[in-house]
């Protein structure tokens, strides 16, 4: 009977949610792409086939809007231990994930799609577990062609709409951004940083397709 | 009674927020474009509106030259003193009267317009939101209402954006359209279908001018007098993920991305971008 009152009392009891609003008035960075809204905020890199020179422009990025930057290999996300391994540390856990999924010239099939689709688990569950009201942003590449690879990435990307949905359950926000080689992956990054930091939010769900 | 049994069982409740100056001010940030708008002229339209106001502040805090323009003298000329008390603004904000309904208007005073400055963006904000739209009346709607609406909404936005993008060098074009052009809902309401139109031009002028950046912005429930809303007013709303509506601020904020360094690599055929957190209704 206990157990039953304590169903029914748990099923009962509400749930109080504050609105998302960042109120926070932040130093004016005149390079930034957030307002300055990422500075000293911990974020994590999660790059699938993203080459040292990328990375490197993304550090020099990091100076620029003042956070502190770790970056993982994806092949390197198993469990959600994986991502507090890398935050070790680091004070606090990370408030923003920011996924780089190339596939610029690579196959793109289940166990990709498989593989991503673990890394979004294990980063929400990250977030959920750390009480972190965070961000998660993805950019995926892919080759502009009419290929059918093409056309799987591209069926595969809304994914990044669909995960607006439900990650806001947990307080979480979630977006991203489909682009070819055309657009510089240092450009892709500061779209990402725009859409992670606080005027990002109203894009929640939103995919921005970059050429 | 089921009503109130639904009410009590609910379990999910919104804390209250209040929507109020420092919380407008906390999202006029700088920098959300790197720093690259800076020496740009823009010209927004309906800028005495509560998003035109927003647009306004957040393109002169990136430090650009602001045109602002407006249907209302008065209301034009109270704005630009009350931005222009900021000694930073006052050299870099210059006002046009325009009347999107009149378009002799609209020839004389956008030449004039460009005869003193070179556009490089142009922001289609004007918008005519009635009670009627919002309440999703249709049969009640008259003749007179759907022209008024079409031709601010839609044909006045076209005729202007037509003369910016033949006279001048303006090569980004920010459509505030919004979600009603998406939703079931609003889809039938003169604002629905004239945003409607609005999305459909950004496709249109995409493919005519295919080395310009075009962008149909479409935001869903923002705090604005024409949503019903005003300074100090409690904002939460479980209208969307965010619980609350959008502030004017935030899409003044997406506009500037957009039409900054980042905007040149937005999508050929013209982008449609919905900033409304996942809003359905």
């Amino acid at each position: 009977m206990p157990k039953i009152l304590n169903q029914i009392k748990s099923r009962l009891k509400k749930i109080y949610l504050k609105p998302v609003c960042d109120d926070i008035v932040y130093e004016d960075n005149w390079q930034s792409y957030c307002g300055g809204s990422l500075a000293y905020s911990n974020i994590l890199v999660v790059a699938h086939s993203v080459g040292s020179e990328v990375l490197e422009g993304i550090g020099q990025i990091a100076a620029i809007e003042r956070f502190h930057l770790s970056v993982i290999d994806s092949m390197a996300v198993g469990s959600v231990h994986d991502i507090e391994k890398a935050s070790a540390e680091l004070l606090g856990p990370y408030a923003h994930i920011i996924n780089i999924f190339d596939f610029t010239g690579r196959q793109f099939d289940g166990p990709e799609a498989a593989h991503i689709y673990h890394i979004f688990q294990q980063e929400i569950s990250y977030l959920i577990d750390c009480e972190v009201h965070g961000t998660v942003c993805s950019i995926i590449r892919m080759d502009e062609d009419r290929s059918v690879n093409a056309v799987k990435i591209r069926g595969f990307a809304s994914i990044i709409e669909g995960l607006g949905e439900p990650f806001p359950n947990h307080g979480c926000l979630e977006n991203g951004i489909l682009s070819s080689s055309a657009t510089p992956v240092r450009t892709a990054f500061e779209m990402a940083l725009f859409l992670s930091g606080k005027y990002g939010n109203i894009l929640n769900g939103e995919l921005i397709e970059m050429k | 009674m089921l009503a109130l049994i639904k009410r009590m069982a609910k379990r999910t409740v919104a804390e209250p927020f209040c929507y109020n100056e420092a919380v407008r001010q906390a999202y006029l940030g700088y920098s959300v474009a790197g720093g690259t708008l800076r020496g740009k002229t823009v010209m927004i339209t309906g800028a005495t509106g509560d998003i035109g106001h927003a647009l306004t502040l957040r393109f002169l805090k990136e430090e650009c030259t602001v045109v602002a323009a407006g249907r209302d003298a008065e209301k034009l000329a109270a704005m630009c003193r009350d931005i222009g008390q900021q000694e930073a603004y006052r050299s870099r904000l210059d006002s046009v009267l325009v009347d999107l309904t009149d378009k002799a208007q609209i020839e004389a005073n956008v030449a004039e317009l460009i005869a003193r400055h070179k556009i490089d963006i142009l922001i289609n904000n004007a918008g005519r939101f009635t009670l009627k739209d919002r309440n999703g009346i249709f049969r009640g709607v008259t003749k007179a209402e759907l022209q008024l609406s079409w031709d601010t909404n839609a044909a006045g936005a076209i005729e202007l954006t037509e003369r910016v993008l033949s006279k001048t060098r303006c090569k980004k074009v920010i459509n505030i359209s919004s979600i009603c052009s998406e939703q079931r809902k609003f889809q039938y309401t003169i604002y629905g279908l004239t945003k409607n139109v609005i999305n459909e031009y950004t496709k249109h002028l995409a493919a005519k001018y295919p080395d310009k950046i075009f962008v149909s912005l479409m935001p869903g429930s923002t705090i604005t007098k024409m949503g019903g809303y005003k300074i100090g007013d409690t904002i939460t709303n479980d209208c969307n993920r965010m619980h609350r509506p959008a502030l004017p601020e935030e899409i003044a904020g997406v506009a500037a991305v957009f039409s900054s360094d980042i905007g040149d690599y937005l999508q050929a055929g013209g982008s449609m971008v919905t900033a409304s957190a996942c809003e359905m209704f």
